[in-house]
């Protein structure tokens, strides 16, 4: 499309305009920090959990038979597992964490593994595990981001997630696959553990958008002040129903 | 019922009678549809086939169109009716069902935005969006005829 093109085009200008709103991506300036405070707090969810009815459909011999799936890992004291709490909007704190691997999303026994992860913006190998086509999707909201064949096992596709957000995993050959990859431009964020709790550490004093996200019930988010030496606590309630301003892509 | 809930029913039936007999030999206002004349027919029909074009330009990745109607189908180069040539397998009538694919309970509309997400790697459209009602009216117009088998595989 040219450019005067893209001037007459309706979807070109809003394109145009969009891209104007959006907040541009800024490289994150990683070094020490002393002095800093800490966010500590649980997740809880005070709903019904609800479970979803997986029949699978083909290649019955490796994915198994027809099982319920939990929509959210809750425990009996109502705290949630595998939420993801990050913050937002900072340009310059605490180095990033020595990576052990590159992450990866392995299709094992027809399942996404980790089923929910967060990874720097970058690299991400997606892996087959199973001795059968998987077909990995990729998605940023509604936008395809990578969609892979992996008709071998033991096969590894390197792909790039460019931007933060929520990327929204789907097999187009087992319909009933699905996982979750938060892409993130800084390195303050955690994943509650099975009691619910995180802790992020070395925040430079200030206020902070934070946000709790977990796939079924969409954000929380709240603005959090930090001090100096001294820790945060919070306690968050997901809700059913929550929608992210930037239309539940979890992009920021 | 109870004999004295059946004597009170009784009661009001034959209080209610006089009321009940003058409804039935005047009828109540609206009974009737109003007349719909050919030219009227012919103008709801031209709204259909209206819908039936747009959605035959959709389906076949007509990108005036699609940009009209603000969606993107396709980013493959692929558009519907190279896999549905005449919206053949499609089956609307054995809509709602299980959808292997989806792997879950589905419309219609669900299967059209599989198709535009997985195939085309298009964006999904919206339930009651524009795009949608015109590709559903010309996938339905095309199978005109088919017996309705709601659920069937």
């Amino acid at each position: 499309m040219t450019s005067l093109a893209i001037k007459k085009s309706p979807i070109g200008l809003s394109v145009m305009v969009i891209a104007a709103m959006t907040t541009p991506a800024y490289a994150y300036d990683a070094g020490t920090v002393t002095g800093g405070g800490s966010i500590t707090g649980k997740v809880v969810f005070n709903g019904t959990p609800g479970t979803r009815k997986v029949i699978p459909t083909k290649d019955i011999e490796v994915c198994g038979g027809p099982y319920e799936e939990t929509l959210i890992q809750v425990g009996p004291d109502k705290s949630v597992q595998n939420a993801v709490v990050y913050l937002t909007d900072i340009a310059k704190g605490k180095a990033w964490p020595t990576e052990a691997k590159k992450p990866e999303i392995n299709n094992n026994k027809c399942k996404f593994e980790p089923n929910i992860q967060v990874i720097r913006v970058g690299g991400l190998d997606v892996v087959n595990s199973d001795p059968m086509l998987h077909n990995t999707h990729g998605y940023y909201g509604k936008r395809t981001v990578f969609n892979l064949a992996l008709p071998n096992q033991g096969q590894r596709i390197p792909v790039e997630l460019p931007r933060p957000g929520e990327v929204r995993i789907d097999c187009d050959a087992h319909g009933w696959m699905e996982g979750w990859v938060y892409v993130v431009d800084n390195p303050y964020y955690a994943v509650t553990g099975a009691d619910g709790k995180f802790t992020i550490s070395d925040v430079p004093a200030g206020t902070y958008k934070l946000v709790a996200y977990q796939p079924l019930t969409g954000p929380n988010e709240q603005t959090v002040p930090v001090a100096a030496g001294k820790s945060s606590d919070l306690n968050i309630e997901l809700k059913k129903g929550a929608s992210s301003a930037q239309g539940g892509s979890g992009a920021r | 019922m109870g004999m004295t809930a059946s004597i009170t029913c009784r009661f009001i039936l034959f209080r209610a009678a006089p009321a009940v007999a003058l409804a039935v030999l005047v009828g109540p206002a609206g009974a009737h549809k109003d007349p719909v004349t050919p030219q009227l027919l012919n103008s709801y029909q031209q709204v259909f086939m209206e819908q039936v074009r747009k959605g035959d330009l959709l389906f076949h990745g007509d990108a005036a169109t699609e940009e009209a109607m603000g969606v993107v189908l396709s980013k493959t180069g692929m558009a519907c009716a190279m896999c549905h040539p005449m919206t053949a397998d499609t089956h609307p009538a054995t809509f709602p069902k299980y959808q292997a694919q989806m792997a879950k309970f589905a419309t219609l509309r669900d299967m059209i935005n599989w198709c535009i997400e997985k195939p085309n790697q298009g964006e999904k459209i919206a339930d009651d969006s524009d795009a949608m009602k015109a590709l559903e009216a010309y996938i339905y117009w095309s199978q005109s005829g088919s017996v309705l088998n709601p659920g069937k595989f």
